[in-house]
Order: structure tokens, then C-alpha cells, then sequence
């Protein structure tokens, strides 16, 4: 899918009638909108969300002038009525879909607040030869439009093709995992599951509050159900409360830890690098602490038992081994002897020749040795086996003792460890507390109260986490319940049925779900890995790009050591431009992408690294850059040349309000 | 040699439905990644080292085949059932359901305690309080 | 390429799990419901919803 024209009519300072053909050439899908901060880069963006969406997602990143009032404020001060229009035509080998949004803004005088009137959408599509077209003046009600964008490019996933270069670092800061969950989730429309759970919980409670004729018991089962249900959601929404703090908490850490890293005076810059890298090193013996935790809790579990049996292992032993000394070893081993005195028996005739009639007493008597040796000869045998057996065991429970010393040995070395670079950390916040600059001393006291906050968000959400579990078991336990008292109620049979059918649905989706989401989370995993090692320009210094079940991206070199944490600015943004790549190919969505200033804020060389690299960025898909004069230089252009189907330039009139798109070659 | 092909290790339905679920089942429980095995091999052994034991009542449940015990398992039962009987005879093959009705009857009480120690309500990590009441022991093996 | 149906990798899922072939076909109408009304903050579900439930529920039955 391709953007084929975006046509704009006095949105904010594009005043008059604007049209921007992009390049759909398949080879050269690579389309350069060029401009000054504030010529409408972020504005053109805003200018494509709201058409299709109703919203400007990246207006804050807008001149404040300009924020005020959707329509161009010049064209509004002199004629105080102006049309706003947005128009974008769309398809894949021909334009195909044609979007329109419209609204009429009015300004009685210059002091007066613009006022909205008149609302319009428009949407057209080819449908074999032929064009339909439906439109409407209601906003509120604009199903089929909206309809047919989210079969182009849903609501929950356009962030992911129109994104802000600037803003992709988000993602691969400590403590993002967060982010990049909900991101992953979001593209592969995990939501469409979680729509489906929750409206078929709700259903499952219609169905059984709307129950007659039932016992009191039912009843009270049923409005247990609901207060816990209740209980779940709202615990579920304080969880995604925290967790919000916890990701605000962390942004705004990480801002003070840039702002230090920055600092020019004392020794600021290292002691905060210092940090930086005691910080990285702790988050790898948590890990280290947790696995040793693994690793004992697993050696108990295997152990334990045979601990506790000591006594009757050594007891089985003893008595076996007192057996053994007991018997005196026959001449006969007990086999041939069995065989033997059957044989005796067969014969009728005893070795010494006596007759072993039936029923005689000397046969009676051979019988009783044969029954003897049969008993004796195959508790001997399982004896023996036993005598071994048990035997290992009790050199394993020796040994059991001095391996738990040992793995407590190393939980304790790690312990040790973490306090030891705890201290230095605290020592480290002391120093620069102490500082002889009242900002220093603001900063580092601002950021611990960011630390303590997120340590305690963290804690409570934790313990709603396990909260949650409890509540779910209560209600699962309820549902058993409920079903077990409905099952005797021969009237309610239809119920019933309908009851298990949302049950073992919600069951189903769930699984699902979790299947799903982790498949999903794999193949982001590769892709990002892919597109990665394909773009960066040393690839030889790395190996692997990994997102584990937490959702936490890790970098491996070649050295097998963890890196991201050491990644340049410009190999973390490769990094982050991949992850957007992996995510858009996943989704199964192909739109066209439309970034906002890509570079980020890259400078130097490793922008012009970058450039050369973009041109294989999404190679089959219509790529459009809003980026800077200062990103574009002669050497970023020439890097991406072979794939520059059009190049525009927006030049902003501040006197007029006013941008003009200029089309300035690089046309194929 | 191992337990017969057709034998089966029994519970009380009540139980498995109730502490074995929740014990093999709760995010709170040190055991919710184990086997319903090796959970049965703790609740014995807890009765055992409790001295409680109870016969099964009620409705009976088929836990799992006696033949999936691997072979120290096998003697760990086998060494109860000695030292309870006080005799070797307890080997002969006529006699494995002697055996394991044993296991079962302190697995049966052993389960009660066990998911006291899990969900009781006593704070701390449950394992360290099953560790702590056998430190006695530990001692003893290391003579 | 218009995406007009489920994510494929739902669908795949979907047709994995083991479960009897009426439960797959309930939730294969919700999942197309939702899909169809994904750009809506609060789709109007109910009808819907009672008129899988009711047939399917009914299939449960002659199980």
C-alpha cells in the first residue's frame, strides 16, 4: 500500500490548496520531505493521522503559534470563515482508496475563539472498475470510513508505520520492557483476544444474573462471583496504574542521568558513568541471584526426600545387612537347589533312594524345603539388589549437605557482591549531593525520589500481581461451584450449556493467547535481528539481538557480552529503526512509513553511517523521511541516491503563515 | 526390578482435587512446577518424618502408575515399609500392595501438613521451614 | 493488500489448538465480530454475542 497524493486546504500553516504527489515507483520508494524545524514536517504527519483518524498525535512537537486552531490562522483572521481539508488517495499498483475529511472553522472577530461547524467525511474505493463513494456530516458516525482504514492500517498499530525518529529511544532504555511489550502485543492484535475474553466475561455474568427460578445457593455463588470479578478489574487497573508510574518514574530518571552525563564541571561525568556501569553490572547479578536461587530450590526438591527417609534407609540397610551376615551360604545356590527338589519331587524318589509317594510325610517334608527356599531365595535376591541400592542412597545424603553448603556458598559471594557495588552506589549519590552546585545537588535529590518511587511501584504491584492469582483461584473455585449446584437443577440445563460454552471459550483464548503472544514475541526477536545486523555498518561486532520472556532486549557482541547498555547513539537508534522494521513486518499490515526525523538526535559521522543504510530500510515498502536540513547533508543524500524516488522542500513564510511544498528533484 | 505394570498409587478425590490442585497449581507454592509424582514423594515423606499416617477414605483416585518410580524412589518406599513391618518378607512380589498402601497412608496425612506449611499463613519461605525442621537430621548424616 | 481478516497468526493458532470443532467455529464468529468492529472503542456486541452463544451452546448440546 502506497500514499499516492496528500492534498491539504488551510490546515494550519498550509494556507490555500497544497498538493504533495509522492514517488510509488517500487525501486525508488524512497520520498524526501525536506525542511527547517517548524516549516510542518510534524505537521504534514499530523495532517495524515487526522484525516484518517480524527487525531494529531505529534502536535505538541508543533509551533505553539500554531497549536491553537486547526485551520490556517491567516486565511482564518482575514476571511473568518475557512474550509479545512484533508485529502489522501491510496493503493498498491493504482490509487484505490481516496480519503477525505473536511470541517468549516469560523472567528467573529480577533480576540474571539475560533468556533467548529460544519463536519464532513468522504471515502471512496475501486471496486473492479468502477468507483464507490459514500460520504457523511456526522463525525460521530463514520463506520464504514473508519472501517475501511483499519483494514489499511488499524488505530492500534499506525505508531508503528508513522512514528518520530526522535522518540524511538523510548524503547531501549532500562526499564522499557514495559513499552516494548504493550508494542509487541499491540501488532500482532492481541486485542482482538483480549476484546473476545472480556466481553464473554461480562456475557457469562449477564447469563448468570439473569437466572430464574434458581436456588438461594446459586444465587449466593453468583454474587460472589461478581464481587470478585469486580475485584480483578480493579486490581488489574491499579497494576496498569503502577505500571505507568513505573515508566514515567524511569524516563524521567534516565533524563537526569543524560543531564549528568552531560555536566562540564567536577568530576560529574564520570562518577555518573561510573553509575552507569555499576547499575548494568547489578542487573546481571540479580540474575545470577536469581538463578542460584533456581538452582538450590531444585537441589532441595530432589534431595529432601531422601533426607527425611534417612532414618528407615538406614534401618532397610542394617536389616538387610544383618540378614546377609545371618545366612550362612548354602552349598547348593538357591536356583539349582529349587530345581533340584522339583526334580526329587518329579521323580518320585529321593536322592538316597527313599520313595516320595503322595501324601507321604518324607514328600511333605521335601514340599516344606521347596516352598522354604522358593520364599528365602527371592527375598534374597530382592535383598540384594536393595543392599546396593540403598547403599548410593546414603552416600547421595552424605553428599547432600556439603552441595547445599556449596550453592549456598555461591548465593552468599553474589549477595556480597551486590551490596559491595550498592555501597559504591550510595556512595556515589553522597558525592554528588555533597557538590558545591545547587543544581548537581537538585538533580541527584530529584533522582532519588524518582528511585525510591519506582522501588515502591514496583513492590505494590508485585503484591497486587499476587493478589490478583488469589482472587482468580477464588473464582475460579466459585465457577466449580456454581457449575456443580447448576448441574442439579434439571431446569437450568440451557444455561448451563451456555455457561460452559463461554467457559471452555475463555479457557481456549486465553491459551491461545499465550501462545500466540510468544510466537509473536520470537519473531520480532529475529527480525529485529535481522534487519539489524543487515543495517549496522560494523557487523562483524555483533551476534545476537535477543527479547527474552520479559520482553527485555539484549545486544550480544562477539565476545558473547551483553552490549546494549554500551551502544552508541546512532547504533541505538539502527537498533530502534529495526525494532519498528520487525514490528510493521510482523503485523502482517504492508503500509507505507512515514518517519519524522529518522536521524534522531544523531550527529556527526555516525549520521552520515546511518544514511548509507536507509536505502535497504524496508526495501519494499513506500518509505517517506521528514527530515532536517542539518540531517540531510550532501553526504546523507548521496548515500541514499540510488533509492530517491522525489524530493520536496517545505518553505515556511512566517509573515504569510505559510508553507509551500516545492517539489526539488531526485524524480524518476 | 520395579512395582508391577497395574499398579496404581491412590489418593482420596477430595484431596486431589483440593490440596494436590493447589498445591501443584498455586503461583504461592514452591512445588507448582513439579510432578504430581514428586509431590505425592514430599506429602509421604513429611508423614513419614511427622509419624502420621491415615488410612484413605471415601472415593479413591488413580494418581499415577506405581511404575514411574525410578529406582531409588522404589527403595525409598520399600525402606519404609521394611522398618514399619519390622521384616524382610515385605519384598516378596505378594506383597507390593503392602507397599504402597503404606506410602499412601503418610502421603495421605503427609498432604494435610504439607499444604499447612505452604499456605498456612506461617510467614517466610515455606522450604526453609521444611529445611529447618530437619536440620536434626542433616546433623546426623554428617557423623 | 488490504489485512480485511484476523491476524494470521491468531488464525494459525487458532486451528492448532485441540478443542471440538464446534468451540472453534463460536470463536472464530467472535474473533470475525471483532475484527469487523476493531475501530470502535465500544462495539455494540451483545446481539451478536447471543446469537453465536445460542446456536453454538445448542450444538453443545447434541454432542
Amino acid at each position: 500500500m502506497k500514499i499516492y497524493e496528500i492534498e491539504l486546504e488551510n490546515y494550519r500553516q498550509y494556507r490555500g490548496n497544497h498538493i504533495i504527489r509522492l514517488s510509488t515507483d517500487n525501486t525508488h520508494n524512497l520520498n524526501i520531505i525536506l525542511g527547517p524545524n517548524g516549516a510542518g514536517k510534524t505537521n504534514l504527519l499530523n495532517a495524515i493521522d487526522w484525516c484518517l483518524y480524527g487525531d494529531e498525535p505529534s502536535l505538541e512537537k508543533t509551533r505553539p503559534e500554531l497549536q491553537q486552531c486547526i485551520a490556517n490562522e491567516k486565511e482564518l483572521s482575514e476571511k473568518g470563515n475557512v474550509i479545512v481539508r484533508v485529502k489522501i488517495l491510496m493503493g498498491n499498483e493504482q490509487p484505490e482508496y481516496s480519503f477525505e475529511r473536511t470541517i468549516r472553522i469560523s472567528k467573529s472577530s480577533i480576540d474571539a475563539h475560533p468556533e467548529e461547524h460544519e463536519k464532513s467525511w468522504y471515502v471512496a474505493y475501486l471496486e473492479g472498475n468502477n468507483w464507490k463513494s459514500y460520504n457523511g456530516s456526522d463525525w460521530n458516525n463514520m463506520t464504514l470510513f473508519n472501517n475501511i482504514v483499519s483494514d489499511i492500517l488499524p488505530r492500534g498499530i499506525r505508531s508503528f508505520f508513522f512514528f518520530d525518529g526522535e522518540r524511538l529511544d523510548d524503547f531501549f532504555r532500562r526499564g522499557m520492557e514495559h513499552e516494548v511489550k504493550k508494542a509487541i502485543i499491540k501488532v500482532c492484535q492481541i486485542e482482538l483476544l483480549d476484546r473476545c475474553i472480556h466481553h464473554l466475561t461480562d456475557k457469562s455474568a449477564e447469563l448468570r444474573k439473569g437466572i430464574r427460578g434458581a436456588s438461594s445457593e446459586i444465587e449466593d455463588i453468583s454474587k460472589a462471583i461478581d464481587l470478585l470479578t469486580q475485584s480483578k478489574r480493579e486490581l488489574v487497573e491499579k497494576i496498569e496504574n503502577l505500571s505507568k508510574k513505573i515508566t514515567e518514574a524511569e524516563k524521567n530518571k534516565e533524563d537526569i542521568d543524560d543531564k549528568l552525563r552531560k555536566f562540564t564541571k567536577f568530576d560529574v561525568p564520570e562518577l555518573q558513568k561510573e553509575r552507569d556501569r555499576l547499575e548494568i553490572e547489578i542487573k546481571k547479578i540479580d540474575d545470577k541471584i536469581k538463578d542460584k536461587e533456581n538452582e538450590i530450590r531444585r537441589h532441595f526438591a530432589s534431595g529432601i526426600i531422601f533426607i527425611l527417609g534417612f532414618s528407615a534407609l538406614k534401618s532397610a540397610y542394617e536389616m538387610i545387612d544383618q540378614r546377609k551376615k545371618g545366612i550362612k551360604q548354602p552349598r547348593i545356590p538357591p536356583d539349582i537347589r529349587e530345581k533340584f527338589l522339583k526334580d526329587l519331587l518329579t521323580c518320585h524318589q529321593c536322592i538316597c533312594g527313599t520313595e516320595l509317594s503322595e501324601g507321604s510325610p518324607q514328600r511333605e517334608s521335601i514340599e516344606k524345603l521347596l516352598n522354604s527356599v522358593k520364599f528365602t531365595s527371592k527375598i534374597s535376591d530382592s535383598a540384594d539388589e536393595g543392599y546396593y541400592k540403598i547403599a548410593n542412597i546414603l552416600e547421595k545424603c552424605k553428599k547432600f549437605k556439603s552441595e547445599r553448603v556449596e550453592l549456598e556458598k555461591e548465593y552468599q559471594d553474589l549477595c556480597d557482591d551486590r551490596k559491595k557495588k550498592d555501597q559504591r552506589l550510595k556512595e556515589i549519590s553522597e558525592r554528588l549531593k555533597g557538590m558545591p552546585v545547587d543544581e548537581i545537588q537538585s538533580l541527584e535529590s530529584l533522582r532519588d525520589s524518582f528511585e525510591d518511587e519506582i522501588r515502591k511501584c514496583i513492590a505494590e504491584r508485585a503484591q497486587k500481581e499476587l493478589q490478583i492469582k488469589t482472587v482468580e483461584e477464588k473464582i475460579k473455585m466459585k465457577n466449580a461451584e456454581f457449575k456443580k449446584e447448576l448441574e442439579k437443577d434439571k431446569k437450568q440445563k440451557k444455561l448451563r450449556l451456555k455457561l460452559e460454552l463461554c467457559d471452555k471459550s475463555i479457557k481456549a483464548l486465553n491459551g491461545i493467547k499465550e501462545k500466540v503472544a510468544k510466537e509473536l514475541r520470537e519473531r520480532v526477536e529475529q527480525k529485529t535481528k535481522e534487519y539489524f545486523l543487515n543495517l549496522h555498518w560494523k557487523k562483524e561486532v555483533f551476534k545476537d539481538v535477543k527479547i527474552d520472556e520479559n520482553y527485555e532486549i539484549s545486544i550480544i557482541n562477539n565476545l558473547g557480552t551483553e552490549c546494549l547498555g554500551t551502544l552508541s547513539a546512532g547504533e541505538r537508534q539502527i537498533l530502534a529503526l529495526s525494532f519498528m522494521a520487525a514490528l510493521s513486518s510482523v503485523s502482517g499490515f504492508e503500509a507505507p512509513v512515514i518517519i519524522d526525523t529518522p536521524l534522531g538526535r544523531i550527529s556527526g559521522k555516525p549520521k552520515e553511517k546511518i544514511a548509507r543504510s536507509l536505502p535497504k530500510y524496508l526495501e519494499n515498502s513506500q518509505l517517506t523521511l521528514l527530515i532536517t536540513d542539518q540531517e540531510y547533508t550532501p553526504t546523507v543524500r548521496n548515500n541514499m541516491k540510488e533509492r530517491i524516488g522525489k524530493e520536496f522542500e517545505l518553505r515556511y513564510d512566517e509573515e504569510e503563515v505559510n508553507t509551500e511544498i516545492v517539489e526539488i528533484g531526485g524524480d524518476v | 526390578m520395579g512395582f508391577s505394570p497395574e499398579a496404581v498409587i491412590h489418593v482420596e478425590k477430595k484431596k486431589r482435587d483440593g490440596e494436590y490442585e493447589e498445591i501443584h497449581r498455586s503461583p504461592r507454592s514452591p512445588f507448582r512446577s513439579m510432578l504430581l509424582k514428586d509431590i505425592f514423594l514430599v506429602a509421604m515423606m513429611i508423614g513419614y518424618h511427622k509419624k502420621a499416617r491415615e488410612p484413605l477414605k471415601g472415593t479413591f483416585h488413580d494418581l499415577f502408575r506405581a511404575s514411574t518410580f525410578n529406582s531409588e524412589e522404589e527403595w525409598l518406599l520399600k525402606s519404609i515399609a521394611i522398618t514399619e513391618k519390622r521384616n524382610l518378607d515385605v519384598l516378596l512380589d505378594e506383597n507390593e500392595k503392602e507397599i504402597l498402601k503404606i506410602a499412601e497412608e503418610y502421603a495421605n496425612a503427609g498432604i494435610l501438613i504439607l499444604h499447612d506449611i505452604i499456605f498456612g499463613g506461617t510467614p517466610g519461605d515455606p522450604l526453609k521451614r521444611i529445611e529447618s525442621s530437619v536440620k536434626d537430621i542433616l546433623n546426623e548424616i554428617r557423623k | 493488500m488490504v489485512k480485511k481478516e484476523v491476524n494470521p497468526l491468531i488464525w494459525e493458532e487458532l486451528e492448532r489448538y485441540t478443542m471440538d470443532e464446534n468451540l472453534r467455529e463460536f470463536i472464530k464468529g467472535l474473533l470475525l465480530f471483532e475484527r469487523k468492529h476493531i475501530s470502535e472503542e465500544r462495539p455494540r456486541y451483545s446481539d451478536e454475542y447471543d446469537k453465536l452463544i445460542e446456536k453454538h451452546s445448542k450444538n453443545m448440546d447434541s454432542e
